[in-house]
């Protein structure tokens, strides 16, 4: 009868554990591709405590930065489509849908409709292969059809898509492809704007925005590491790994220390750091870009 | 006895399986559905989240910021997450505070602003503790979704560049 009472006063107290686990997972939780962290705090913020969510821009938001649209088109630089057939396992088709939403989001910056059409359907391709298609949906995959003559239009569109993908893995708890799909896209778009530079000027605009992809890779990495347990990952990370020591070997010049000031229509927050790249460190960045990418595609 | 046993591990087993959970699916999509977009010449940015929130959270969302754009960051909030702000953080060990909602003379759950050079941010969400204190809130009265819209625009294409 005593062990019978222990039983029932078990039953009692699950509930209240299990809450306090749940509660306190700090690896899932948010729906959009984030990663959930510890922060150790120093110094007077201690109340932040809880979690971290990583954000980095998508590769759309990287060419409006880079002004891409002023650049001349070159669909030598692109992973050809036909290469799509070759990935036949879940790393190299996941990094490979990143590498092709990066693709597809500088094409749509040219009108080039014929290539926005076959890049979309690779992309569709591949996310039947991982078993996501639902994230790429029909009407989606209508509307690219409907605005193939629409530049605004699908450069929208191919941004939906690549959210629509990023949110579907976090809400499915696949966070590890969704790591492995925004290393593939991170890299593809360094790859094609240092396709860009191709003689070396440390004044020059293109570079320096180049360097500013610093920030990202830093987010992407934290975000990234979180899923280091997961085979596919561990082996892709040190690739990632590569290129943000080289970007963090890279000098920074504080300029002033952040502040702010406001007008009644925005605040601006002055101060920062300037990079400065020498040209050996700009040659070894961009042959170490071209290798990584050329792991991922071939 | 044995089948006694046998009831009550069902019953753990079920208790396990239906125990309160706030789902991460009720929050999908949450801030394209009820943060309002600023509209003009935003674009909607990938950095965007939605998360579940409980009372007495706060957490930290890493923006990359890009001189030469301006950002809009909107939060949304389920009604009864009451009191959620947000500040605007350095990202670096001091973690100076570069704007507070809750302390803003406007006190909207909106900013727009620009930096001078490309960065981090912190953006740091709070949900106070609330009126009720935890242990007798209903389950699903402590949890809630946040969506954090963040937009962007290039400064020259709306004059706000001075």
């Amino acid at each position: 009868m005593k062990t019978l009472k222990t039983a029932l006063l078990m039953l009692l107290c699950i509930p209240p554990i299990y809450y306090s686990c749940s509660n306190s997972s700090n690896t899932k939780g948010d729906s959009s591709g984030s990663t959930l962290k510890e922060l150790a705090t120093t110094g007077d913020p201690s109340e932040i405590k809880d979690k971290i969510f990583y954000s980095f821009p998508s590769p759309e938001e990287v060419f409006a930065y880079i002004e891409a649209s002023k650049l001349e088109f070159d669909p030598a630089i692109l992973n050809p489509v036909s290469n799509g057939r070759n990935y036949l396992n879940l790393t190299d088709q996941s990094l490979n849908l990143g590498v092709y939403i990066s693709d597809l989001a500088y094409i749509t910056l040219f009108n080039q409709q014929e290539n926005s059409l076959a890049y979309f359907e690779v992309i569709h391709k591949l996310t039947v292969q991982l078993k996501i298609s639902e994230a790429f949906s029909e009407s989606l995959y209508n509307r690219i059809q409907e605005n193939l003559d629409n530049v605004d239009s699908l450069v929208v569109i191919s941004g939906q898509a690549y959210q629509s993908i990023v949110d579907y893995l976090s809400e499915t708890e696949q966070e590890n492809i969704s790591a492995l799909v925004s290393m593939g896209a991170y890299v593809e778009c360094l790859y094609l704007l240092l396709s860009y530079v191709v003689t070396f000027d440390s004044n020059d605009e293109m570079l320096n925005k180049v360097l500013d992809q610093k920030f990202a890779i830093n987010n992407l990495y934290e975000f990234a590491s979180a899923y280091q347990k997961d085979k596919m990952v561990s082996e892709t990370l040190p690739y990632l790994k590569e290129i943000k020591d080289l970007f963090d070997a890279i000098e920074e010049k504080p300029i002033a220390p952040s502040d702010t000031k406001s007008d009644d229509k925005a605040l601006a927050i002055t101060g920062g750091t300037d990079l400065h790249i020498t040209q050996e460190q700009f040659n070894k960045l961009k042959e170490t870009v071209n290798n990584t990418r050329n792991n991922f595609i071939k | 006895m044995k089948t006694i046993y046998q009831l009550i591990w069902t019953v753990i087993v079920l208790v396990l399986i239906s125990s309160p959970t706030f789902s991460q699916g009720k929050c999908k999509n949450y801030h394209q559905s009820n943060c309002e977009a600023y509209g003009f010449n935003f674009k909607y940015s990938g950095q965007s989240k939605n998360a579940v929130f409980e009372k007495g959270q706060t957490s930290i969302f890493k923006l990359v910021c890009y001189e030469g754009f301006e950002y809009r960051i909107s939060l949304c909030a389920d009604k009864k997450l009451t009191g959620i702000y947000f500040r605007i953080r350095e990202d670096n060990t001091n973690r100076n505070i570069l704007f507070d909602s809750s302390t803003d003379e406007e006190g909207f759950l909106e900013k727009i602003f620009y930096v001078e050079k490309s960065k981090n941010l912190l953006i740091e969400v709070v949900v106070p503790e609330g009126d009720v204190a935890s242990e007798s809130a209903e389950y699903d009265e402590l949890f809630g979704c946040v969506g954090v819209l963040i937009e962007y625009n290039k400064r020259s294409d709306t004059g706000f560049e001075k």
